[in-house]
């Protein structure tokens, strides 16, 4: 709970950015061209962990992140400055990456590159043996074996139950914020959110 | 109220979040006190929120930003759905595919072109080509004298439509025309036949297939072959079938009066048919005979199924010396009669073309 806690208490003190990103992008609208820059570094380091925790691959993920900001460049003078910037970016990104895993290319891409993975794992033996009666394989992992692990469990998720656990445990959203950027009501979200956990489970139980 | 521990299982997915009433949870920690199982469940949920909580956060590489603007500042950058369309018809097997399939369409249009300079193959099925099924328009005719193969198109068609070759020399009874050198063209129309009678032209017939109830049909057809009472007179019965034949078990003593009626009957029932099929293989037959015996040789003749609508075509070389004699035998079996005249003899020891339609006369 306190690490949730300290999550929560870091985005309250995104106040100030959000200030600050307010003025950029009036700033931007004024035909400051640094102004831009100011606000994608600013956010480049969650956009792009949350497209890399999304989609799952590193390049795919950076390839995403920058259509965001694209979109963001040429699409800045839409946004309502009476709502966080971070949240518009956050939907943004998710809808980015929503359509990217719908696309025939990145399918094709995941398939062949989880069948190169799949045998990897058959010869290299990285995922423990699921016989231990431990209760999750988890804590046999190191860190390292842990993300691969999450990673691949979270990547048989539905775009849906991988969004909010991402939002909720991997960005540390508030659920308002969460409601926001996915469009869900407070009641849909918690009820998302446990049968993501319960899926999640699941999957990491049949590893 | 104690909780099993499916609902337990159930609601340690909802309570990390939710609000959950006091006595719910309540009940829930007591469970997780007594049952060691659920209590490891649940702790493995925590585990694995706090994974979650502590994945590595993926580094923006140095030139995160100047690769932005490099994507700004392409002048045709169509976004994602560009690139998507781009990445799966841009590639390089798609331009090989797309090129494949260009060669292919132009070797379709040149050999188009090709064939429409090209005259019209219209020939007979030869009898040395090979069945029709396997024949094939050929572009470049063999040597002469043997016709190109018939296309499988032309096969049904009725003989009066074929290409007519053309005539030679003028026997005596043969009007002239404007045929090509060494070439005859000729119609024979077939005599008439007697009804109900096999002659020449339909000994080749096919005998129609036997009925069991034939003997039955006979008997109703003569009514005076009927037995009366049980039995025949004098105890005869009818014994037998294949074939068509009637027989007596019990001795021709005691057939009917009207046994008689009743073989003819049946005799005539089982009797070839006259039939325009049958007439035309009959006649062609013959006339491979009689071209054979005039040291000819039969180089095409019509398709079946143009036999069966009645007509016939037969090509043949003979030798010129031959052709009267020849012509009378045709004569035997029919009329004949001058399609398109004939003209002046070909090449000295050159072989006559003849071209014979067959037809039966309307009845």
């Amino acid at each position: 709970m306190s690490g949730r806690t300290a999550k929560t208490m870091l985005l309250s003190a995104e106040n100030g950015p959000s200030d600050a990103d307010s003025i950029d992008i009036r700033a931007f609208l004024n035909g400051e061209r640094e102004a831009f820059d100011r606000l994608v570094m600013r956010h480049a380091d969650r956009i792009l962990n949350l497209c890399y925790r999304l989609l799952g691959d590193h390049e795919e993920a950076e390839d995403c992140a920058q259509e965001v900001f694209i979109k963001v460049f040429r699409n800045v003078k839409n946004f309502r400055l009476e709502s966080r910037f971070s949240t518009w970016l956050y939907s943004i990104a998710v809808n980015t990456c929503r359509n990217r895993r719908k696309s025939a290319e990145f399918r094709f891409w995941r398939k062949i590159l989880r069948l190169g993975r799949d045998s990897e794992e058959s010869e290299g033996g990285v995922i423990p043996d699921t016989e231990d009666p431990s209760p999750s394989p988890l804590t046999l992992l190191t860190n390292r074996e842990q993300e691969r692990l999450l990673q691949k469990a979270m990547a048989d998720l539905s775009h849906d139950h991988r969004v909010v656990l991402v939002l909720r445990y991997v960005e540390g959203l508030a659920y308002e914020d969460i409601c926001q950027i996915t469009g869900y009501n407070p009641g849909t979200l918690k009820s998302k959110l446990a049968r993501a956990r319960e899926q999640l489970h699941k999957r990491i139980k049949s590893m | 109220m104690r909780m099993d521990c499916r609902r337990v299982r159930d609601l340690l997915f909802e309570a990390v979040d939710s609000d959950l009433p006091e006595a719910v949870r309540e009940e829930l920690e007591a469970h997780l006190v007594r049952c060691r199982f659920c209590a490891a469940e649940a702790a493995a949920v925590e585990a694995e929120l706090e994974a979650l909580r502590a994945l590595p956060r993926a580094g923006v590489p140095a030139d995160f930003l100047q690769r932005i603007h490099a994507r700004m500042n392409e002048p045709q950058d169509l976004g994602g759905a560009g690139k998507r369309f781009s990445g799966l018809f841009g590639g390089r097997r798609f331009i090989e595919a797309a090129g494949l399939a260009v060669a292919a369409m132009l070797v379709v249009v040149i050999h188009h072109a090709f064939l429409k300079e090209r005259p019209q193959v219209k020939p007979f099925v030869s009898e040395q080509a090979a069945p029709v099924s396997k024949a094939k328009p050929e572009l470049e005719p063999s040597a002469p004298p043997a016709e190109p193969a018939m296309t499988r198109e032309e096969v049904g068609r009725p003989a009066a439509e074929f290409q007519q070759p053309q005539s030679p020399p003028v026997p005596a009874g043969v009007s002239r025309g404007s045929a090509a050198p060494g070439e005859l063209s000729l119609t024979l129309t077939l005599k008439p036949s007697p009804p109900g009678t096999a002659n020449l032209m339909d000994g080749k017939a096919a005998a129609p297939p036997f009925h069991r109830d034939s003997e039955q049909k006979a008997l109703r057809a003569a009514p005076s072959a009927r037995p009366v009472g049980e039995g025949l007179d004098g105890g005869a019965e009818v014994e037998t079938r294949k074939g068509g034949e009637i027989k007596f078990r019990r001795g021709e003593e005691g057939a009917p009066s009207g046994a008689d009626a009743v073989r003819e009957k049946a005799a005539m029932h089982h009797a070839p048919k006259p039939g325009p099929g049958g007439r035309i293989h009959g006649a062609m037959e013959e006339i491979k005979r009689i071209v054979a015996e005039a040291g000819g040789v039969v180089l095409s003749t019509a398709p079946r199924g143009a036999m069966d609508l009645g007509e016939a075509m037969v090509v043949a070389e003979v030798p010129p010396e031959q052709l009267p004699a020849l012509l009378d035998h045709l004569r035997l079996l029919g009329e004949t009669r001058s399609e398109h005249g004939a003209s002046a003899a070909g090449e000295p020891g050159a072989k006559i073309r003849l071209s014979l339609k067959v037809i039966i006369p309307e009845p």
